[in-house]
C-alpha cells in the first residue's frame, strides 16, 4: 500500500515512474510511486542492486527527473523544474553524499567543501569559517589543505559529507555512504553522518541495501520491483528470518 | 569564470603533463607555421619595397617603355619640347660583389643636378668633400657608411663588383647619409653612380632606365600635355603602379605558402580539439559531480574553454616566438626563391610586425576555441545522473553515423563540385582541397566501421583472437578511433599530394628541358637572379662559331620586362629555335612554318602567359607591345609549353626584336656540335679561351638540366619544409590521440590482465589495434592523396602558374606513405604497451 502525501512533508512523491531504455526496450524502474517524507531524522530507501531506489535519490536531488508524477522537495516542486532552476536547487536545497565520495582530485579538502557555493557566486573567505568548524566536527581540521588522494577512504568520506552540508541544505541525499568502506570505517561514518545531521537539523535520505544501518533509522521505505512501500523495522526484520529459513531449508532438503 | 573551476582544471592539466604539453604543442606549431610564413613573405615583401620603392623617392610618376629602357633622348626632348621641369634620368640595374655567391647591389646612375627635389640622399646628404671627385672621376660611385662599413671600404678605396660577364672596379668617391630609417636600410643594398657610369657598366649606352617626374600640380592636363608631346615608344605611369605590378609577380607563391601554413594549423586544429575532447571524457566522472553539487551547464562549458584558451596562450606565446625564429629560416628559402623567379633582391632583412603577431595570435587562440566548441559542449551536456559514459557517447555517434557520412559525402562532391567548376580563384581551389579533406574525414567513421566488420567477420581465417579483439575495439570506440584516423589520413595523403605534385613537376620540367635544349654547348652569363637582363657582347657569339668543332649556333637574349598591357614577361629573342623538337599546345600553321613566321613579325607565347591574360589565340590573334619604334602588333604564331616563367614568355626572332628595340648584347650563345666532336673538350677549351676575358659560364647540355633542375629543387625546399612541419604536427596529433584511446581503458586491460592475458599478449593486442588503424588511415590516405595531387597538378598549378604538368605517378611514393602511416601509429601504441605492463591490476580495477 502506498502512503499518501502529506502536507507537513518534506518531501513528497506523487505518482511518480521512471523507466529507461535498453536495447530499444523500455525496462520499468519506478512504477506510481506515492510517498511523503517528514522533515527531521532519517529516512532510508531499502532495495537491492538495480531495485531503482539510487534512482529515486537522483530524482529527490534534481539530477534525473521523473517520466511521470510530481516530487516535491522542501517545497519546491522539483519535477518541473528546468535545468536552470534544477542546477540553483542543488546548489541550495540539498546536499548529496555519493558512495564512491567523489571529491576532486584536484582542489583541496578545503576548496572541495567550498565550492557549491563559489558556484552560487559566494566569495570563499566568507564560508571559510563554517567550513573549518565543519571539518573540525569530522576531525579534518588540520588536513584542509590537503589534496584528496592522501586521504584514507573514511577521511574522504568524511569529507564529502561536510562538502554536502556546508551550504546548509534542507535536505541530505546519501547513496550507499558507507558501501566503498570496510564495516568499521563505514560504522563510524555512519554514527557521524546522522550525528551531524540531526544536530543541524536536517532531513537524511539514505539509499542502502544494507540491513546495518536499519536500527538508526527513523523511518524506512523499501523499493522491490520497482514499487515503494513502507515498511517497520520488524517488518524487515521477520522478512529477513523468512528469507534465512527457506534458504537453510532448501540446503537441507537439496 | 568560476575561479574554483578554474583553479580545478588547470590542475587537472597539471597532472597531466604530457596531453597538456601535446594541447600547448599543437597550438605552438601551427601558430609557430603560420606566423614564420607570414614573417618570411612580409619581411620579403617589405625587403622588395626596400630593393625598388626607395629608388622612387618623391617621385610621382615615371616615363617607361616596355622593353629594357628609354632611349636617353627622351630626357632632352621633355625638358627642351615640353618645357617640362621637375624630371629626373634614371639607369638602374643590379651588380654582384666579386667574390660573394649572394651579394647583390642595386646601381642607380643618377644626375646630381636634378636629383635635389627626388632623392634626398642623392642631392643634399653627399658629403661636400666627396661631391667633386664624385661627378669628375669617370666610373666613381657613392654608398651609405653602414654598406662602406659592412664592405670595408672608404673615399679613395676601389669596390670590385661584376655585371654579366664583366668584372669590375670601381672608385668609392662619396659617402651618402640616409635622412631616415627606411633610407637607411634602402641604402643598405645600392650605390649610386653618375648616368654615364651606370649606362657603362650596366651595357647600356644611351639609355635610360626611366624617367622620374614630380607632377604636383594640374595633374591632368600636365599628363595629358606629356602624353600627346612625347615621342612613340614610352609611356607614363604612376610611381605606385610599377611597384604593385612587380610585387603582384609573386601572389601565388606567396598563396601557396600561405595554404601549406593554414594546413599546419588546420592538422593543430585536430590535434586541440583531441587532446580538449580527451580531457573531458576522462573527466565526465567530475563533470557529473560538478553538475550534481550545482555547477551550471554554463559553467561547466566556460571551464573547458577558460582552460583551453590559458593553455592554448601558452601554447600561442611560445608559437609567436618560435614563428619569427621560423620565419628567419623561411625567408632565406622565400627571397632565395623570388630572387631565382621573379626578381633579384638587393636587401633582406626579418621584418616581424605587430600585424604578422597579432594575426598569428588571433588564429591560434580562435582555432583552440573553435576545436574546444565541441569537446565544451559534451563536457555541458554531461548529465548530473551519469555524466557522461564512454558507452553513451559511442551510441550517439553511432546514431549520427549517417548524418555524418552524409555531410562527409557532401563536403566531398561540394569539394569535387568546386574544383571541377572553371574559375580563376586560387583560394577558392585551395578551399575546394580543403572541403575534400574534411569530406574524407567524416567518411570515415564509415569506413572504419565497413572495414572492421569485414575482419571480424573473416575471424575464422585470423589465427588467435588478438585481430578480432582489435577491431571489435576499434569499431566499438568510434568517437575517438575515426578522430585519429582521420587525422593520420590527412598528414598522409598531403605527404602523397605535394610529393606526388612536386614529383610530376620535376619530371616534366626534365622532359621538357631534354626536348628544349637541343644544342650540345651553352655559354651564358652565370646565373644570379632573375630580372637582371644582363647579356655579353655579341663578338663572343662569333667567338664561339670559330671553333672548328661548332657547326652552327644559335643566339638567344631573354630579357625580363614590364610592360603597360600584360604587366611583368620575360621576352626571349632567339635567332633561331634552340629546341629538337618544341612542343606546342596551339599553333598557327604547321610546324615548318612556324619559325618562317617569327622571322617575319610573329610571336610565340607560352602557355602561362595565354592562361594569365585569357588569350584565345582564335580570337586574339596579336599582342601589342610599345617597342622603341612606338606601339606594334605581333601576331600569335602558336603557344609553347614553357616552365621557365611563371610570368609568360614570349619569344620572337632575334632579327625581329633588333629591328625594334635598341640592344646589342646576347643572353646565350647555344652551339651545335659536329657529329663526333667530344663535348667536354669544346666546353674546356671553350671556358679556357672565353674565361680568360671575361666571366662566362660555359655548360654542356647535361650541366645546363643540372643547373635548371638544381634551381627547380631549391625552388621547392620551402614547400618540403612545410610539408615536413605540418607532417610533425599531424604525427604528435595522431599520437595523443591513439595514446589517450588507450589510457582511458585502464579499467578494461586491468580487467583483461586479472584474467590472465599476459604483458605480451597485451602488448600485441595494443599494436595490432593501433597498427590496424594505420593501415585504415594509409588505405584512405592513398585514394585521397591521389585526388589531392591530381588537384594540385591539374588545377591549382594550372590556376596559380598556369602550367600544365604531365601527372607521374610513382607506386614508391605510395608504398612509402602506406608505410609512414602504419609506421607512426605503431610508434603511438609504444608508450601506451609499455605503461599498461606496469598496470597496478588490484588499483585499476578498484578504481570506478
Amino acid at each position: 500500500m502506498n502512503a499518501p502525501a502529506h502536507a507537513s512533508a518534506i518531501i513528497t512523491l506523487e505518482h511518480v515512474s521512471k523507466s529507461y531504455s535498453q536495447g530499444g526496450t523500455a525496462q520499468v524502474v519506478l512504477r506510481d510511486c506515492h510517498a511523503a517524507f517528514p522533515a527531521g531524522g532519517c529516512t532510508v530507501l531499502l532495495g537491492k542492486s538495480g531495485s531503482g531506489k539510487s534512482t529515486l535519490l537522483n530524482m529527490l536531488g534534481g539530477i534525473d527527473t521523473p517520466d511521470a508524477g510530481r516530487i516535491t522537495v522542501a517545497d519546491a516542486e522539483v519535477s518541473a523544474m528546468n535545468d536552470h532552476a534544477l542546477t540553483v536547487f542543488r546548489r541550495r536545497t540539498v546536499g548529496y553524499v555519493f558512495q564512491f565520495f567523489h571529491l576532486l582530485p584536484s582542489l583541496t579538502v578545503l576548496e572541495n567543501i567550498t565550492l557549491p557555493q563559489e558556484l552560487d557566486g559566494k566569495s570563499p573567505s566568507s564560508l571559510r569559517s563554517r567550513c573549518e568548524e565543519l571539518l573540525d566536527r569530522v576531525g579534518l581540521a588540520h588536513k584542509r589543505d590537503v589534496l584528496p588522494e592522501t586521504l584514507s577512504g573514511g577521511e574522504q568520506q568524511r569529507v564529502a559529507i561536510v562538502r554536502a552540508l556546508a551550504h546548509d541544505p534542507a535536505v541530505l541525499l546519501a547513496d550507499e555512504p558507507t558501501g566503498n568502506l570496510d564495516a568499521a570505517t563505514g560504522e563510524q561514518v555512519l554514527r557521524l553522518l546522522l550525528e551531524l545531521t540531526r544536530d543541524t537539523g536536517k532531513s537524511l535520505v539514505m539509499a542502502t541495501h544494507s540491513h546495518d544501518v536499519l536500527p538508526l533509522a527513523d523511518r524506512i521505505f523499501e523499493v522491490r520491483d520497482g514499487v515503494l512501500s513502507p515498511r517497520t523495522l520488524d517488518d524487515v526484520l521477520r522478512q529477513e528470518q523468512a528469507l534465512r529459513e527457506r534458504a537453510r531449508h532448501e540446503a537441507e532438503t537439496a | 569564470m568560476n575561479r574554483a573551476l578554474l583553479r580545478a582544471g588547470l590542475r587537472w592539466h597539471g597532472r597531466h603533463r604530457v596531453q597538456t604539453l601535446l594541447l600547448i604543442l599543437g597550438v605552438a606549431l601551427g601558430v609557430a607555421l603560420v606566423v614564420g610564413i607570414d614573417i618570411a613573405n612580409t619581411s620579403a615583401d617589405r625587403a622588395f619595397r626596400l630593393s625598388t620603392t626607395s629608388l622612387t623617392g618623391k617621385a610621382t610618376h615615371r616615363i617607361v617603355g616596355d622593353g629594357i629602357g628609354i632611349s636617353d633622348t627622351v630626357f632632352s626632348f621633355l625638358r627642351r619640347r615640353t618645357g617640362f621641369r621637375p624630371s629626373a634620368p634614371v639607369v638602374e640595374g643590379v651588380l654582384s660583389l666579386e667574390g660573394s655567391m649572394v651579394r647583390q647591389l642595386r646601381l642607380l646612375g643618377v644626375d646630381p643636378y636634378s636629383e635635389p627635389p627626388f632623392r634626398g640622399y642623392v642631392g643634399a646628404r653627399v658629403d661636400a668633400a666627396a661631391i667633386v671627385p664624385f661627378l669628375t672621376v669617370p666610373g666613381s660611385i657613392a654608398l651609405s657608411s653602414e654598406l662602406a662599413a659592412e664592405l670595408r671600404v672608404t673615399p679613395g678605396d676601389t669596390l670590385r663588383l661584376r655585371r654579366g660577364v664583366r668584372s669590375l672596379r670601381m672608385p668609392v668617391a662619396g659617402i651618402l647619409r640616409a635622412g631616415d630609417e627606411f633610407e637607411r636600410r634602402a641604402l643598405r643594398g645600392m650605390i649610386i653612380s653618375d648616368i654615364a657610369t651606370a649606362q657603362e657598366v650596366l651595357d647600356l649606352p644611351g639609355r635610360l632606365s626611366h624617367i622620374d617626374l614630380i607632377v604636383a600640380r594640374d595633374t591632368a592636363a600636365t599628363l595629358a600635355h606629356l602624353r600627346t608631346t612625347l615621342p612613340p615608344g614610352v609611356r607614363i605611369e604612376t610611381a605606385e603602379q610599377r611597384s604593385a605590378a612587380i610585387g603582384s609577380m609573386t601572389d601565388a607563391f606567396s598563396l601557396n605558402l600561405t595554404a601549406l601554413s593554414l594546413l599546419a594549423l588546420l592538422v593543430g586544429m585536430f590535434l586541440i580539439y583531441d587532446t580538449v575532447s580527451f580531457s573531458v571524457v576522462q573527466r565526465r566522472e567530475q563533470f557529473g559531480v560538478l553538475r550534481a553539487i550545482g555547477a551550471s551547464r554554463a559553467q561547466i562549458a566556460t571551464m573547458v574553454l577558460g582552460e583551453t584558451l590559458l593553455l592554448s596562450s601558452i601554447g600561442t606565446i611560445a608559437g609567436l616566438a618560435l614563428g619569427v625564429f621560423l620565419g628567419k629560416a623561411a625567408l632565406g628559402l622565400v627571397t632565395q626563391t623570388i630572387s631565382d623567379l621573379y626578381f633579384t633582391m638587393t636587401v633582406t632583412g626579418i621584418d616581424v610586425s605587430a600585424v604578422s603577431l597579432i594575426k598569428g595570435a588571433l588564429l591560434g587562440l580562435g582555432a583552440a576555441l573553435t576545436a574546444a566548441l565541441l569537446p565544451a559542449r559534451e563536457a555541458m551536456m554531461a548529465s548530473p545522473a551519469g555524466a557522461i559514459r564512454r558507452a553513451m557517447l559511442e551510441d550517439r555517434i553511432r546514431a549520427m553515423l549517417p548524418r555524418i557520412t552524409m555531410l562527409g559525402a557532401l563536403l566531398l562532391l561540394a569539394g569535387l563540385a568546386i574544383v571541377l567548376v572553371p574559375q580563376r580563384m586560387v583560394a577558392l581551389s585551395f578551399g575546394a582541397v580543403l572541403l575534400v579533406l574534411l569530406g574524407t574525414a567524416l567518411l570515415s567513421p564509415v569506413v572504419i566501421r565497413m572495414s572492421m566488420s569485414l575482419i571480424v567477420r573473416g575471424r575464422h581465417l585470423l589465427p588467435g583472437v588478438t585481430t578480432v579483439m582489435a577491431a571489435r575495439n576499434i569499431a566499438r570506440s568510434l568517437s575517438r578511433t575515426s578522430l585519429a584516423i582521420a587525422a593520420l589520413m590527412i598528414a598522409v595523403s598531403v605527404i602523397v599530394g605535394v610529393n606526388t605534385m612536386i614529383g610530376s613537376f620535376r619530371q616534366t620540367v626534365e622532359d621538357w628541358l631534354a626536348v628544349t635544349l637541343g644544342a650540345d654547348v651553352f655559354v651564358s652569363v652565370p646565373f644570379s637572379g632573375a630580372g637582371r637582363n644582363e647579356g655579353m657582347p655579341m663578338a663572343l657569339r662569333d667567338s664561339v662559331a670559330a671553333h672548328p668543332d661548332v657547326a652552327r649556333v644559335i643566339t638567344a637574349r631573354p630579357l625580363a620586362l614590364q610592360t603597360a598591357r600584360y604587366g611583368g614577361l620575360q621576352l626571349v629573342a632567339a635567332s633561331d629555335d634552340v629546341a629538337k623538337r618544341r612542343p606546342y599546345k596551339w599553333q598557327r600553321v604547321e610546324r615548318a612554318r612556324i619559325w618562317p613566321m617569327l622571322h617575319t613579325g610573329g610571336v610565340l607565347i607560352s602557355e602561362p602567359f595565354a592562361w594569365r591574360h585569357a588569350i584565345d589565340p582564335a580570337r586574339d590573334s596579336v599582342i601589342t607591345l610599345r617597342t622603341d619604334t612606338g606601339e606594334t602588333d605581333f601576331l600569335i604564331a602558336g603557344i609553347f609549353y614553357d616552365y621557365s616563367s611563371d610570368k609568360g614568355t614570349v619569344l620572337m626572332s632575334d632579327r625581329v626584336y633588333r629591328a625594334h628595340w635598341r640592344d646589342t648584347l646576347v643572353g646565350s650563345v647555344a652551339a651545335f656540335l659536329h657529329p663526333g666532336a667530344n663535348v667536354d673538350a669544346v666546353v674546356h677549351e671553350l671556358q679556357r679561351r672565353l674565361g680568360a676575358t671575361s666571366n662566362v659560364l660555359v655548360q654542356s647540355n647535361r650541366g645546363l638540366r643540372d643547373t635548371a633542375l638544381a634551381i627547380f629543387d631549391r625552388t621547392f625546399t620551402i614547400t618540403l619544409a612545410l610539408q615536413l612541419l605540418a607532417g610533425i604536427v599531424a604525427f604528435i596529433g595522431v599520437f595523443s590521440a591513439l595514446m589517450a584511446l588507450q589510457l582511458e581503458r585502464g579499467r578494461e586491460i586491468a580487467t583483461l590482465r586479472a584474467t590472465g592475458m599476459s604483458r605480451s599478449q597485451l602488448g600485441r593486442l595494443i599494436l595490432t589495434e593501433t597498427g590496424l588503424m594505420g593501415a585504415v588511415s594509409g588505405l584512405l590516405a592513398l585514394p585521397v592523396g591521389l585526388a589531392m595531387a591530381l588537384m594540385l597538378v591539374h588545377v591549382i598549378n594550372l590556376r596559380s602558374f598556369g602550367w600544365t604538368l604531365q601527372l607521374r605517378l610513382d607506386p614508391i611514393d605510395f608504398v612509402l606513405a602506406f608505410a609512414v602511416a602504419i609506421a607512426a601509429a605503431l610508434l603511438a601504441g609504444i608508450y601506451p604497451a609499455f605503461r599498461f605492463a606496469q598496470t597496478d591490476i588490484r588499483q585499476a580495477l578498484r578504481e570506478e
